[in-house]
């Protein structure tokens, strides 16, 4: 079974490349591509990618709303963003509202199908300044934490490593587990910070 | 009689029931001295804290104040608010069983187990005795002739309360008493009360005394209950009698009408007759000539346990009750009709032999459409009884004593006659069928019809039908009225009025200035010839020779959707409407009509007032009636409601006005709940924004009807009339003096001439104060001497400025020229070289491959390049975590793909400094060249980028576990250009440049950056 992907991207070269090159490659199938989100979010709950690739900044709603609203719709549908520039706050607050990982657009064709691969077989990638932002984003308070939105300790020490430059093998070995662990340690941590930002979100909306 | 003669003859002839009405409506009313009151009960589920109210005392101010286990608590009306250990210091024990108000407004109060407290101005001291315990607890509490307060304690302690002593004598102490009753006379004298004694006390001559001066002893069997009567002497139960002491000697009223149930409490009504609470049978409520009316669960009360009484200055009596929570029996304007409650009432028409015919707007095959009451006696009609139709629309007993119903509907409508006992349906075919909404006889005793289908005489046999074919402006008839010269006002929905003389009729519709609807509702010819017409949707008009004047809301009316008028021998005028029956005078609707008033005082009537519900109904004539009585009687969709206009008694007693608590920006000002005195000055500080004046009025019988206006002197002129709310908002006073203003107005429109104040400081903002002003005026003028001097040189210092500005502003431009220049133009030329050679070796598939992978390659290049430039200009980027992301990001990617390890040490915040891009651009360049000259000259495997904070500044350190720096004296030469690269920059920045060994070998690089304003912290 091909991975199916989907791409909503508004530039329409870059759109019809990336749906070219996935189509091409072995094991990937491009099973539609929209140039915006509304678009999408109408199309996609009928597409049921198992990957979307979303550009950040669309015309209209932008990447990080439509992947909030995707989520909802399509939980176990694997969101990447798309963009341009390391763009530390947007990255995040994509990521926060349910991305898997982000890509930038001048990633190679191989790389981008290894990320597409890696993300379906359960990985997400997290990098040292993400990682930092996450451990910030935990220290913030929010009401009545349950114990499902707080890091254990392991993913704690995990997110520490990553955020002092450590590469996920490095922390395999680290502190002795494997590779396939250390994913998906970091999966949850994606995991918990989403329901986490949403506690933020939900308590700074009520104003407390 | 000829009506009692054919309801015999009914109940002979027919075997029709005929029931009595209750004279009393079944829940939560009742009527005592002719007059009707009404229950409302607050229980726990309305904020009383406990179901059990011990002792209730209105505090001079108007609040009432309540004891219950569960804290003392106050109540305005509407909100209670309960004080206890937990929440007011001083107070020991919230279980409260005894309060009494002495002459200066002090509150003292009695608990179950913690002795006695007095409340004076909010502060709570608990007395040093009576000793805390049970068997002490307070049992009663009075103040003498000479001001001093008396306490009694369950157990016969007596406590005399001096201004600077406190002595105690002794009162059976020992032999138990279910009775501990002590009074005071208006006179001052104390009496002191036992199970089998009652003792005046004599004025106590030596303080020091501890034997009890006792002036007269009188030897009683069995007493209950002792309380003073505020006309002189004192009312006295005991031995089963009802007992007065007047200094004219002892009254008996006889023997207890509750049998043989234990009396609780006791207090008068506001003419000075008893009210006794009882343990088991409610209460009873003594009227002039000494007959009791029983008030129990039958009469809405909802405990039967009374254990307190209160008649509060308003006349609405409260009543605590054990376990049944608090209830307040209140005097009622209108008493409704028993049976005719919950059905919809049309029309209403006496009897010359003092019944009265009531017409119901009924559904259904079997309903009754007319009854007629009398006395008690109601007898009704239906469908069995000739009432074809039970929607009746009309009912008028003409001058001869003859009735005539006029109905509605699909089948049976019509006129029907009233003969020997049932109704007769008027067989002329032009009446048959035709719905009927007015039945009018005017003053030669001719009977007009208003129908849905035209205006009809009925002369029997005769019947004449008008039409708009006749020169009717409409066929819908809703309204008549005859003017005393014979002409005949007509009023129809959707055709406005009609005047009808010698057979002619002139049409008068809707014009500005002139009648304000063409649907009509109702109308009324007056005694002065004023033609009054009530409008659906478009409020009241008063038509006199010509002349028009209107009344809506805005003039202060309750609704614009007029049902009936009538008027009252009071020269009132009673308007029903869908939002109430409103009461107005006339003179007050001519004043306007003239010109002399703007708005009118309308005294709307509604459910609060006994009232079946506010809405009355409409599109019948005749609606309303008076009876020889007096009494007036008014149709609501929910039965029949009279009233008795000579007993109207308005509310007389101003609303006290409080202010209760007052905010300045949320925060709350009065921190002691407990202090009901106005507050002295507010006074707030500078920079505060938000005020809000949180107020309440005490008018205990209808505080939900109460309306406010305030102004705030100083800041407004004009009075806020802002109907019940209770809180005034005001924000960014300017500094200065102000005096806040509020006042109500009760049910009745008496407004407090008053009101209360509330004085308020806004204090100016340092740099407007006087002092400062006179220290600020002083300095300017000392520092204008020197700034002359200065400015001259300041200009020149200026223009420097400016051009060290704008110099830095084109390096800047000049840099990302050159950058987007050098970087991206070269490899956009190699990419189009690229492109051009993949065209030319299009033979040599090899060729095309490694020309493919290079230009994509350098695409990919480019767009780094690209990055690393807009993140330069990118102002977004100008934080210090901006910064240290991306060197730490670059540090990561570039050191990955040389093979080198990178490890982070970063604070855990970053603190939001502002870093200008200059700063932000050499930094990245510096540091940049320290991770280059790693990879290439130190053969190190491992990198460590560490962020150090200090307060005003911070420092980049770039660390290798390489080979170190080779010896000082020859570096490469490419080494040494990098070093005075990193050192300019840093210069140029205002940092400094470290470059050494590191701490555990290998090379350190420190680059320290000041760091200025901080944009937040």
């Amino acid at each position: 079974m091909p991975i199916t992907v989907s791409i909503v991207e508004d530039n329409d070269q870059l759109r019809a490349t990336l749906a070219q090159v996935i189509q091409r490659a072995k094991g990937f199938q491009c099973v539609s591509h929209y140039p915006n989100a509304e678009a999408a979010l109408e199309g996609l709950s009928k597409d049921r990618p198992q990957v979307v690739l979303m550009d950040i900044n669309l015309p209209g709603m932008n990447g990080v709303e439509c992947v909030r609203l995707l989520k909802q719709k399509l939980p176990d549908t694997q969101v990447i963003m798309l963009t341009v520039y390391e763009d530390t706050e947007n990255i995040f607050n994509a990521l926060a509202a349910g991305a898997t990982g982000y890509l930038l657009k001048r990633t190679s064709s191989a790389e981008l199908l290894a990320a597409i691969k890696e993300v379906v077989e359960g990985g997400s990638p997290m990098t040292a300044h993400i990682a930092r932002k996450v451990v910030q984003s935990f220290q913030k308070p929010v009401p009545a934490p349950s114990p499902t939105e707080e890091l254990t300790p392991r993913e704690k020490e995990v997110l520490d490593y990553l955020a002092q430059g450590f590469l996920y093998k490095e922390i395999a070995d680290k502190i002795g587990i494997s590779y396939e662990t250390v994913r998906t340690h970091i999966r949850r941590i994606y995991e918990k910070l989403q329901v986490r930002t949403r506690t933020q979100a939900v308590a700074k909306a009520l104003g407390r | 009689m000829r009506i009692a003669g054919w309801i015999k003859a009914v109940v002979a002839g027919l075997g029709l029931v005929i029931c009595q009405a209750q004279a009393q409506a079944a829940a939560r009313s009742f009527v005592h001295g002719g007059v009707p009151y009404w229950v409302d009960v607050w229980e726990t589920d309305d904020g009383l804290p406990q179901g059990a109210v011990l002792t209730i005392v209105q505090s001079r101010d108007g609040y009432l104040w309540l004891g219950t286990l569960s804290g003392l608590v106050r109540f305005d009306g509407l909100q209670f608010e309960v004080f206890d250990e937990s929440n007011t210091p001083g107070l020991n024990s919230g279980w409260v069983v005894c309060l009494f108000e002495d002459g200066e407004g002090h509150l003292w109060l009695g608990t179950e187990t913690a002795g006695v407290a007095v409340i004076a101005d909010g502060q709570v001291h608990a007395l040093p005795v009576p000793l805390p315990g049970a068997e002490r607890r307070l049992a009663a509490a009075c103040q003498d002739a000479t001001g001093t307060v008396w306490l009694y304690t369950a157990n016969g302690e007596l406590w005399r309360c001096g201004r600077d002593r406190t002595n105690s004598f002794l009162v059976e102490r020992g032999l138990p008493s279910l009775c501990r009753s002590m009074i005071a006379e208006s006179n001052g004298r104390v009496w002191v009360g036992t199970d089998w004694s009652l003792s005046a006390l004599a004025p106590v001559p030596d303080a020091g005394s501890l034997d009890l001066p006792v002036q007269t002893n009188l030897s009683v069997r069995q007493l209950d209950l002792l309380l003073a009567s505020r006309q002189g002497g004192f009312w006295c139960l005991a031995e089963g009698h009802i007992l007065k002491w007047t200094t004219n000697g002892l009254v008996d009223f006889g023997t207890y009408p509750w049998g043989p149930v234990r009396p609780s409490a006791a207090c008068e009504d506001g003419e000075g007759n008893l009210i006794v609470g009882t343990l088991g049978a409610g209460l009873f409520w003594f009227d002039v000539t000494g007959q009791p009316t029983q008030v129990s669960t039958n009469q809405g009360l909802s405990y039967n346990y009374i254990l307190s009484l209160l008649m509060d200055r308003e006349g609405n009596l409260w009543v605590g009750t054990d376990g049944g929570g608090l209830n307040r029996i209140k005097r009622q304007a209108f008493q409704t009709l028993e049976p005719t409650a919950g059905r919809v009432v049309q029309s209403v028409s006496p009897h010359p032999a003092g019944g009265l015919w009531i017409g119901f707007n009924a559904i259904g095959p079997e309903a009754v459409g007319l009854m007629y009451w009398s006395n008690g006696w109601i007898q009704p009609f239906g469908p069995r009884d000739g009432l074809l139709s039970p929607s009746v629309r009309a009912v008028h007993v003409d001058s001869a004593g003859q009735l005539w119903v006029g109905a509605w509907g699909r089948r049976g409508a019509g006129l029907f006659h009233f003969q020997a006992g049932r109704l007769r349906w008027v067989a002329d075919p032009e009446l048959r069928n035709r719905e009927i909404s007015v039945i009018y006889q005017d003053r030669r005793g001719e009977l007009w019809l208003g129908t849905v289908s035209g205006l009809v005489r009925w002369r029997e046999p005769h019947c004449q039908v008008f039409t708009t074919r006749d020169g009717l402006s409409a066929d819908d008839v809703r309204a008549l009225a005859e003017d005393s010269q014979g002409g005949l006002w007509i009023g129809t929905r959707g055709g406005g009025l009609n005047y009808l003389r010698d057979g002619v009729f002139t049409v008068v519709r809707k014009q500005p200035d002139g009648l304000p609807s063409d649907e009509i509702a109702s109308l009324w010819m007056d005694a002065e010839g004023v033609l009054w017409i009530g409008t659906f949707g478009s409020g009241l008009a008063r038509w006199q020779a010509g002349r028009w004047t209107r009344y809506t809301t805005r003039e202060g009316l309750a609704d614009n959707n007029i049902g009936y008028l009538l008027e009252d021998d009071q020269g009132n005028l009673w308007i029903g409407s869908s939002a109430g029956l409103m009461r107005v005078a006339k003179a007050d609707l001519n004043a306007l009509a003239q010109g002399q008033k703007r708005t009118l005082a309308v005294r709307t009537y509604d459910k609060a007032d006994g009232l079946p519900t506010r809405e009355c109904t409409r599109g019948s004539q005749p609606g309303p009636c008076r009876t020889s009585d007096g009494r007036l009687w008014f149709p609501t969709t929910k039965g029949l409601a009279s009233v008795n206009p000579t007993q109207l008694q308005p509310n007389t007693n101003p609303p006290p006005v409080l202010i209760r608590a007052v905010l300045v920006d949320g925060h709350l000002q009065n921190t002691n709940p407990l202090q009901t005195r106005p507050l002295g000055t507010l006074i707030i500080p500078p920079g505060k924004e938000r005020l809000e004046v949180h107020y309440v009025s005490l008018n205990l019988g209808a505080p939900d009807r109460a309306r406010f206006k305030y102004r705030l002197e100083g800041h407004e002129t004009a009075w806020t009339e802002v109907g019940n709310l209770r809180v005034a908002r005001y924000s960014k006073l300017p500094p200065g003096q102000y005096r806040f203003q509020v006042t109500a107005c009760n049910e009745d429109g008496l407004w407090n001439p008053t009101g209360t104040t509330l004085a308020i400081t806004v204090q100016p903002p340092v740099w407007r104060r006087w002092w400062f002003l006179t220290a600020a005026t002083a300095a300017v003028l000392g520092v204008v001497v020197a700034l002359v001097h200065y400015l001259s040189t300041q200009k020149l210092h200026r223009q420097l400025e400016a051009l060290r500005q704008k110099e830095a502003l084109e390096r800047d431009r000049a840099r990302i020229a050159r950058d987007i220049h050098d970087q991206l133009g070269a490899s956009l030329t190699q990419m189009s070289l690229l492109g051009e050679l993949i065209e030319a070796d299009r033979h040599a598939p090899d060729e095309v491959a490694a020309h493919a992978r290079q230009l994509s390659q350098t695409a990919r290049d480019t767009t780094r390049v690209l990055d690393e430039i807009v993140w330069t200009v990118n102002p977004a980027n100008d934080t210090l975590e901006g910064l240290v992301n991306y060197i730490c990001k670059y540090a990561q990617d570039y050191l990955a793909v040389a093979g080198l390890r990178c490890r982070l040490e970063l604070p855990a915040q970053v603190p939001a400094a502002d870093i200008p891009p200059d700063v932000r651009h050499n930094v990245f360049l510096a540091a940049k060249e320290a991770i280059t000259n790693v990879v290439r000259h130190a053969a190190a495997s491992a990198v460590w980028v560490r962020l150090e904070l200090e307060p005003a500044a911070f420092t980049l350190e770039i660390r290798d576990n390489g080979r170190g720096l080779p010896s000082a004296t020859a570096p490469a030469s490419g080494t040494r250009n990098g070093l005075r690269n990193m050192q300019r920059r840093m210069e140029d920045v205002g940092g400094q440049f470290w470059i050494g060994p590191g701490p555990t070998g290998g090379t350190a690089v420190r680059l320290t950056v000041p760091l200025r304003q901080a944009r937040r912290c």
